[in-house]
């Protein structure tokens, strides 16, 4: 038996704590340790059979509405150049094309998101997918297998932002000399063209957004560490030719373009606390000039970027207190005000707009948990969305009230994501049944 | 009704990133595992599996900056999966009539019962407060608590801990 005491105060409390569980403290080797890691990542795995979970749907226990609050509970700077970008140049791409018909395979998938004009892309390895019928059918095209951001408008049209030739590792330190391209198809991945963008960067994180064919965006947005200020680059030729057209201090890499002149970029949750970005900026000349919008300074960090409907806009935000409050706007963006709040105490997950009066918000805290959100925030509900892994989703996108996708992973960690389709809302959820690339 | 990807590592990028992670964090997440599973075996393990979950959903990081606290809760979830495992274990070495494993050298033996005796979270949240550092909301955004809740825990564990500590 030991001869030591209990603990008089914390101090010494966490001292002896300290040293008990220091005991299980061994040297490793970091490379060596990272290598296995990655080594036994790319072994090809079995084929999962993974059976979807039928669960009744279970209303929320604890969903208050009380005066519109909702409780709900379970659980460098860029080199300065406005010069025209190189010459495009092609770039070499894996031959792939839609087979018909095509075998079906698993949901796996590592990306997936919205595309501009009401579809669903996912990304497998070098295959992009592109459905613009709900998730039913799929066509299949290559892409790079990491890139820094992918937009999609449709069916054909498609962006990525990837390290152009000559670039250094990206550690993600200011000593880095990165140089980005732009790459585009217009056949939906058969065939790609790489566009150098002027400047060597660092420490920057590059985010595309594409309002339409022609103009497009890409915001280099500013590292925690970076002594870089944010950069924006516009193309008006669909991606051909790429020029920068402004910089400020420090924009958020909640990035959207709603069109070829409004812009807005926001901060991420999670670097909500050291104030790195503000809150939300918007430019309404096309990147040339940013502002802060005039918010709360309690709210700290977007949920996501701004969707609108026509001049209608709606922002989810988080202020310092966990409460999720969306703001509207009725005049492009120029002024927000807040309609309607709700303080989630489960774990916040990825949210999408369904329409205008509807915002679904997928909890990651393993609950398959629904969170619904009408009547300008006023009014909060929820259910379990049966089929889903109980995992912590990354990504939600409606692309009608009924048809939607979500990405999650498919088992216990370590697992790979899967993609899920909806046809009911999110009430009822099947993995993706997509072609082989 | 757009929505972003989440974001994407060059391989050059993840490898010297994560390298940079396991140098900074290793240590720390093998106390918490230990701290939650009680046994070095299984922390170690618990740590690894850790980076190993990390690795497969990197491409799910929409933000580095929140690499600690992912990292700590990915730990935690190993943790806890490779405690039920092993409690599993114990029950098939039990009708086996195999003696208990003796403990390690150096372990803190008093301490070491006193917290197999708390609840796994109640583990979880003295490991990030006394062994990380964690603040009060930092360890709620964890646990799933409110940081209120966080701090009454807190000095209910501590009382307890005091109190078994003075009656060996």
């Amino acid at each position: 038996m030991s001869e030591r005491r209990g603990p008089d105060n914390e101090r010494e409390f966490a001292e002896r704590l300290r040293a008990h569980l220091d005991g299980a403290v061994r040297h490793i080797d970091a490379e060596e340790l990272v290598d296995a890691v990655a080594a036994k990542a790319a072994r090809p795995r079995a084929a999962r059979a993974w059976a979807p979970v039928a669960i009744a749907t279970v209303v929320l226990a604890g969903i208050l509405t009380v005066a519109g609050i909702g409780l709900l509970s379970p659980g460098p700077s860029p080199t300065p150049s406005a010069s025209v970008p190189a010459n495009a140049t092609p770039t070499p791409q894996p031959s792939k094309t839609a087979s018909t018909p095509p075998s079906l395979t698993g949901p796996e998938v590592e990306a997936a998101g919205s595309t501009g004009l009401g579809g669903i892309w996912a990304r497998r390895g070098s295959t992009l997918y592109i459905s613009t019928d709900g998730g039913t059918s799929w066509t299949t095209g290559s892409i790079d297998p990491a890139p820094y951001s992918v937009d999609v408008l449709d069916a054909n049209r498609a962006w990525t932002v990837t390290l152009a030739t000559g670039s250094s590792k990206d550690t993600g330190s200011p000593t880095d000399v990165l140089h980005f391209a732009v790459n585009r198809t217009r056949d939906g991945g058969q065939s790609w063209t790489s566009v150098p963008i002027d400047g060597t960067f660092a420490a920057l994180r590059p985010v595309l957004s594409f309002p339409d064919a022609l103009h497009g965006f890409l915001l280099l947005s500013r590292e925690r560490f970076a002594t870089q200020q944010s950069a924006v680059y516009r193309t008006d030729d669909g991606g051909a030719t790429w020029r920068m057209v402004g910089t400020a201090p420090s924009l958020g890499p909640q990035f959207v373009a709603v069109d070829s002149l409004r812009l807005f970029a926001g901060a991420a949750e999670s670097a909500a606390a050291v104030k790195l970005w503000p809150t939300l900026a918007w430019s309404q000349d096309g990147g040339a000039t940013w502002r802060d919008v005039q918010i709360s300074t309690s709210m700290t960090a977007l949920l996501q970027p701004p969707t609108f409907f026509g001049s209608d806009g709606v922002v989810p935000v988080l202020d310092e207190q966990s409460t999720v409050r969306l703001l509207r706007s009725h005049d492009g963006g120029a002024a927000w005000s807040e309609v309607g709040r709700g303080l989630y105490l489960g774990q916040i997950g990825p949210g999408a707009f369904v329409d205008r009066e509807q915002w679904i918000l997928a909890s990651r805290d393993g609950s398959r948990s629904m969170v619904v959100i009408t009547g300008d925030g006023t009014k909060w509900g929820g259910f379990i969305g049966s089929g889903l892994p109980s995992a912590a989703p990354s990504w939600i996108g409606f692309v009608d009230a009924n048809h939607g996708a979500l990405l999650a992973p498919l088992g216990d960690t370590p697992a790979p994501s899967g993609l899920f389709i909806t046809q009911d809302g999110g009430r009822t959820w099947s993995p993706a049944r997509l072609p082989h690339g | 009704m757009r929505t972003s990807e989440a974001a994407d590592w060059s391989p050059e990028a993840r490898r010297a990133t994560f390298i940079r992670l396991v140098e900074t964090h290793h240590s720390d997440l093998v106390r918490l595992a230990y701290a939650i599973c009680g046994d070095r075996e299984l922390a170690a393990d618990a740590a690894q599996s850790a980076w190993q979950a990390a690795w497969s959903q990197a491409d799910q990081l929409r933000d580095r900056q929140s690499v600690e606290p992912w990292l700590l809760s990915i730990t935690a979830n190993q943790a806890r999966r490779l405690a039920r495992r092993n409690r599993l274990g114990r029950l098939l070495e039990l009708r086996a009539f195999r003696a208990p494993a003796p403990e390690a050298p150096g372990v803190d033996v008093d301490l070491a019962a006193a917290l197999r005796r708390l609840p796994g979270r109640d583990r979880q949240i003295i490991a990030l407060r006394f062994v990380l550092g964690l603040s009060s909301e930092e360890i709620a955004s964890q646990v799933g608590l409110s940081p209120s809740g966080v701090r009454v825990r807190q000095a209910r564990v501590l009382a307890r801990l005091r109190q078994e500590l003075r009656d060996v």
